[in-house]
């Protein structure tokens, strides 16, 4: 059976379930519980994870299309700020973001790849971005106003 | 209300927390609350010091069922309710350091378990003819603040004392000194001596709490329900206030659940690992259930999905409800539950539709004129003659509005962990009734309760379907049947879309006149007949457990009292559930006459389609009649309505306070136009776009709320945009002005998809909708800007509900923005584009031709076919406000991308391959892949803005486009035309590259499950286009084909 070697923040990993979404992978094996499944079919936004620092939804990507690439979690994703905060994620708090916060982490990570190639994003640039993410609870007036207060803060560090 | 004959329920188990003072053997103390009997409830302890109970871990003595206190001085609250993202664990944590004195740093909190110490005393039905309080562990009816608000300062009051007390001990010092001792950072302090002590070492030391403390407390003032209560500190800290922003750091109690949201670690109830519940593994359990709700399925091919890679059990579930399989991967038990074949027996919903001349809509409607058997009609507020009074009022208007079943659409799906330990049964759930899960628990596992346990997790949302167990009598059935194994049941969205207890069908009727009898008067009050037809949640949940879940109902007292206390149906043989008529019948205004009849269908014509509670329940539809209809019944007679209603809130000051100041932030100014003039105009206009504010108030759940939204109509496309909106509450004493502000902004936000999205149909007992590409919900770029106000009262005023409160006004306000943009009145939920376009007179319709046709001359016409079908229009796209914008679906309406996608798609850290993979997903709704790796890091593309089709495109319209040098022309350049032999051979090579060669092409003839392929194959659109432009060759032209 064939071994699809990857690299989850930052810890080589391997699967042989070549059509397991990451999402499944990350959560009954890695125990990385941070992206969450809500709809299976990538409308919604909640399992989103970086690849190469790109956003792309965990639930739809099967591992196979994972191998060789850097997967970066939202368990990981302060790690290189000096007090393992990401800004974004300092911006989430400091706004009051969530609510019930079961897509936040996939918010955050939507936002934090917006930021880091889009340091002062439009307000178009951040509906287009965001477009993908649900929030049930209604956050999404808090989402902007942290998205706009984390900007010219990502990728400066 | 009688906690007497209730206390006795809970027997000898529960009379461990009768005692007035308990003592720890270990020297702690416990502080409670004084329950009615004049004693303070005691309790907790046993289940807290359990290993793995609840998220508890710090080694702690106890201060009662609600505070403890660890060695190291960390306090930490016992939450008695669900937390759900309302923020209820910053209110009991804020509550607690407001008298501890402490900063969010020594605080943190962990969820009650189900025990009767922890009920919710404040949920109140209004019912028909009384209040009754329901008493339930329970977290709904938007009730927590005001059950807490009391009770919790109390239980930290006493633990105040208590340490202060233990620390005049340990200094030497008499209990006389108390006023001398203050608290602070964590520490007793006596003032005088400058003695300190830490609460962790008192916690330690401390004794009982004296009796004293409580009677100075007023310990009556717990049995009071209703009115003002003591404010017990004078300069608060925290409660009523917005924490200043701190430079550097997170502004104090904010959230305190908020740090564990941002980075992960949260632990929903299907975030729950075998390290949470000291287990090895976990099995993943994923039921398979009929389509037809309600029917009783076994599965055909067992043996053929045991033998699926990492199937471990497959095993029918609750009487044929179900069939679970059960793998160690969640993946696996997903991937396995999709090749399980069903044998079904249909149950009672086969013949259960919403649409067409025999669905539950036209049936309600048809009740009205008393064409429908078997309805009862209740006169909830009676009122002799007024119809007849009406009918003669020059001016009276009627209409009727009609709001369709919604789900939930919790983000988090249900799920539920359930093992077997120590024969003891537990389940890890998400649930807002923890004293009914562990009925269910009982129930399915088939033990008494002393031998279950229900730990609860953080809530994913909850909005109302996490009332209901059916997922945890799910969980515990599936390990009971492989030997109590710990089990993680998780429902796939398509199954909680699906089989969701939905908010029911409900058709208003409504006749009414701003005046009786005659002009109206400056004070005029009008009145209104006010008919609904709809059906008993409360009944429907109590039939549900027995018929569908509990076969035998004898034994299963305890969880039919526990849903038939939210309204009393079942036991008292109240017909009427207060559920379907909330809103309308306490409606906070004083019309001169009120008529309110409760319609039901009875008997064998009930509906066994499911229904439940939905954030705001009754309300979500009862608001949105009434305040429509009053703006529409005072449009037609030329009325200023908000004038009507200022005149019908006389008596009522704060629903009055909160509607004068959002006329003032919103800057809304009604006018008095008369409805078919303003039709006229707008359709004299000449423009598409129309823009206007809204209004809409409601009070409900003790609190008062008025919204303005800003609303612009397209009518050319039916599309409506909420811009802006202005909401005021007042929900009593606000404890956490800013987390109320969230629930308010949230409110509106979730009223907004019922509104404008959501909608479920069924046919025959299926429900038509499975994720959110069918049954969407707002998305960002849809989400307006909100401004919150809040009405604050002092302290000493009862805090009251504001969980629901928004979510009524937000539909209604629109509507009304609506109508007054364009004299268009919105009778019907989803508010969608086609509705739209229908309320407007005008019915687009969209014919397509799928025939595929042979070569030749008519060759076209099958060109024709394909590059009119929605694959290829779709990625054509369209114009929408200046940007080019893909469309999807297949016809005959083709909806924008749901995400906001142009085709001036900038790299944003993310692109098309976020979401679309390189292969298409076997799943209905999931994004289309990539074309088969046709292309190398392909992309999603449009081609110009020339080139957009349509489904209606014309044969002649279409064959000029691609034949015209300006409109056919791509990024590098045109693609040739007809003008020359140079440009028909340019013509030749460019169209036979993109239909032979783009992988987008390639992928309209393969375009995956649940979506319409184009017509015929590659390899004939390859040829037809040969054939085409071998035709034009020849000299013929666009002219020739016919249209």
């Amino acid at each position: 059976m064939a071994k699809y070697n990857f690299n989850v923040n930052g810890k080589q990993v391997s699967s042989e379930d070549s059509d397991m979404p990451l999402l499944w992978f990350l959560r009954d094996f890695l125990s990385l519980t941070g992206a969450k499944y809500g709809c299976g079919i990538a409308r919604c936004g909640a399992c989103t994870v970086h690849i190469d620092g790109k956003s792309v939804r965990s639930c739809v990507i099967p591992v196979k299309d994972v191998e060789g690439k850097n997967v970066t979690t939202i368990e990981a994703l302060g790690s290189s700020s000096e007090n393992g905060i990401h800004p974004v994620q300092q911006a989430w708090l400091d706004e009051n973001v969530p609510q019930c916060g079961y897509c936040q982490c996939g918010q955050i990570m939507q936002a934090a790849a917006l930021l880091q190639v889009k340091p002062n994003p439009s307000d178009a640039e951040i509906e287009i971005a965001m477009s993908g993410n649900l929030c049930r609870c209604g956050t999404y007036p808090r989402i902007k106003k942290a998205i706009k207060l984390a900007s010219g803060m990502v990728g400066a560090q | 209300m009688n906690l007497t004959t209730r206390a006795s329920k809970f027997k000898s188990r529960r009379s461990f927390f009768k005692s007035t003072i308990f003592s720890l053997a270990s020297g702690g103390i416990l502080v409670g609350v004084p329950t009615i009997s004049g004693a303070f409830g005691l309790a907790g302890c046993k289940f807290l010091k359990r290993k793995s109970s609840g998220f508890a871990s710090v080694p702690s003595h106890g201060f009662g069922p609600f505070i403890k206190i660890s060695a190291e001085g960390k306090v930490s609250v016992v939450c008695d309710k669900s937390e759900m993202g309302q923020g209820v664990t910053s209110l009991f944590c804020s509550l607690v350091a407001e008298e501890l004195e402490i900063n969010s740093q020594l605080i943190s909190y962990e969820f009650a378990p189900a025990e009767e110490v922890y009920i919710n005393r404040r949920v109140v039905i209004p019912l028909y003819v009384a209040k009754v309080p329901v008493h339930a562990q329970i977290t709904g009816l938007s009730s927590s603040t005001s059950d807490v608000y009391e009770k919790m300062r109390l239980a930290a009051a006493a633990a105040k004392q208590a340490l202060q007390i233990a620390a005049l001990k340990k200094f030497g010092l008499p209990q006389t000194q108390i006023e001398q001792t203050i608290l602070k950072e964590g520490k007793v302090v006596h003032l005088k001596s400058g003695q300190a002590a830490s609460f962790g070492e008192l916690a330690q030391a401390s004794g009982p709490i004296s009796e004293e403390f409580f009677k100075r407390y007023k310990l009556g003032s717990y049995k009071k329900q209703e009115g003002n209560l003591p404010a017990p500190k004078a300069n608060l800290r925290f409660l009523g206030k917005v924490p200043p922003q701190q430079p550097g750091k997170s502004a104090d109690f904010l959230r305190v659940d908020a740090f564990s949201k941002i980075n992960g670690s949260a632990v929903f109830g299907i975030d729950v690992l075998p390290k949470h519940t000291g287990h090895e593994r976990f099995l993943f359990a994923v039921v398979v259930r009929g389509r037809e709700i309600g029917s009783s399925v076994s599965i055909q091919n067992n043996s053929e999905v045991q033998s699926l890679p990492n199937v471990k059990h497959v095993v029918s579930i609750l009487n044929g409800r179900g069939v679970a399989v059960v793998a160690s991967t969640t993946w696996h038990a997903i991937s396995a539950a999709r090749q399980v074949k069903l044998n079904v027996t249909p149950g009672k919903n086969v013949q259960f539709s919403t649409e067409g001349e025999s669905g539950i809509v036209q049936k309600y409607l048809n009740a009205f004129d008393n064409k429908t058997p078997n309805v009862t009609k209740i006169p909830v507020v009676p009122s002799i003659g007024i119809e007849n009074q009406l009918r003669e009022t020059i001016g009276a208007i009627e209409a009727k509005y009609v709001v369709p079943y919604v789900p939930h659409s919790t983000l988090e799906p249900m799920n539920c962990v359930a093992f077997l330990d120590g024969g003891i049964w537990t389940v890890w759930a998400p649930t807002q009734f923890p004293e009914a899960a562990l009925a269910a628990v009982s129930r399915a596992a088939g033990v008494p309760e002393s031998r279950c346990r229900v730990v609860t997790t953080l809530i994913g949302g909850g909005f109302g379907r996490r009332l209901v167990t059916d997922y945890i009598m799910e969980a515990v059935s599936v390990s009971k049947l492989i030997n109590g194994q710990p089990v993680k049941l998780i429902w796939t969205r398509e199954d909680d879309t699906r089989h969701d207890y939905f908010r029911p069908v409900a058709v208003h009727k409504m006749l009414g006149s701003p005046a009786l009898g005659g002009e109206p008067a400056a004070n005029s009050r009008g009145g209104i007949k006010h008919e609904i037809m709809s059906q008993s949640i409360n009944s429907f949940v109590v039939q549900d457990y027995i018929a569908c879940i509990v076969p035998d109902k004898l034994k299963n007292q305890k969880l039919l009292a526990a849903f038939a206390r939210i309204g009393a149906v079942a036991l008292n043989n109240l017909p009427l559930d207060p559920f379907s008529v909330e809103g309308a019948y306490e409606t906070h205004y004083d019309f001169q006459r009120h008529n309110l009849v409760s319609g039901e269908l009875t008997g064998a014509s009930v509906p066994a389609f499911p229904i439940g509670y939905w954030r705001s329940v009754g309300h979500s539809h009862t608001a949105f009649a009434i305040e429509c209809f009053i703006d529409e019944m005072c449009s037609e007679n030329s009325v200023n309505a908000i004038e009507f209603r200022k005149n019908c809130l006389h008596k009522n000051s704060r629903a009055l306070g909160v509607l004068q100041r959002v006329l003032q932030i919103s800057g809304y100014n009604p006018s008095a136009q008369k409805t078919s003039q303003h039709k006229t105009q707008v359709k004299n206009s000449g423009t598409a776009l129309h823009r206007a504010k809204g209004f809409a108030c409601h009070s409900g759940w003790g609190s008062s709320v008025a919204a303005v939204a800003d609303v612009s109509v397209d009518v050319s496309t039916g599309a409506i945009v909420v811009h802006e909106f202005w909401v005021v509450v007042d929900c009593g004493f606000v404890v956490q002005p800013d987390i109320v502000k969230q629930q308010v902004e949230g409110g509106i936000i979730f009223g907004l998809s019922a509104a404008l999205k959501q909608e479920i149909t069924v046919i025959n007992g299926v429900v038509q909708q499975s994720n959110f590409h069918d049954c969407d919900i707002l998305r960002y770029h849809e989400s307006p800007k909100i401004n919150v106000e809040i009405n604050q009262q002092p302290a000493n005023v009862n805090p009251t509900g504001v969980g629901e409160l928004p979510v009524p006004v937000a539909a209604p306000a629109v509507a009304n923005a609506v109508a007054n943009a364009t004299g268009m009145r919105l009778r019907r939920m989803p508010f969608t584009p086609v509705r739209v376009i229908q309320a407007l007179g005008v019915f687009l319709m969209f014919i397509f031709n799928l025939q595929a046709r042979s070569d030749g001359k008519t060759a076209f016409d099958y060109l024709h076919s394909v590059a009119s079908h929605p694959r290829c229009v779709n990625c054509h796209g369209i114009l929408k406000n200046g940007e080019h914008v893909p469309t999807v679906g297949n016809g005959p309406v083709l909806q924008p991308h749901p995400m906001r996608i142009t085709s001036v798609y900038p790299n944003l850290g993310g692109d098309c391959i976020t979401c679309h993979q390189k292969e298409n997903i076997p799943l209905v709704g999931a994004p289309p892949g990539a074309a088969n790796n046709l292309m190398k890091d392909f992309l999603w593309q449009m081609p110009p803005t020339t080139m957009i089709l349509k489904l209606n495109i014309g044969k002649k319209e279409l064959c000029e486009i691609w034949t015209n040098p300006q409109k056919n022309a791509g990024k590098n350049g045109d693609r040739g035309g007809v003008s020359s032999p140079e440009a028909l051979a340019k013509m030749r090579k460019e169209f036979m590259h993109h239909v032979s060669d783009d992988p987008l092409v390639h992928w309209a003839f393969q375009p995956g499950i649940g979506r319409t392929a184009a017509p015929g194959s590659r390899e004939q659109l390859i040829s037809a286009m040969d054939s085409w432009i071998g035709w034009l060759e020849q000299g013929n032209r666009c002219g020739q084909l016919s249209n």
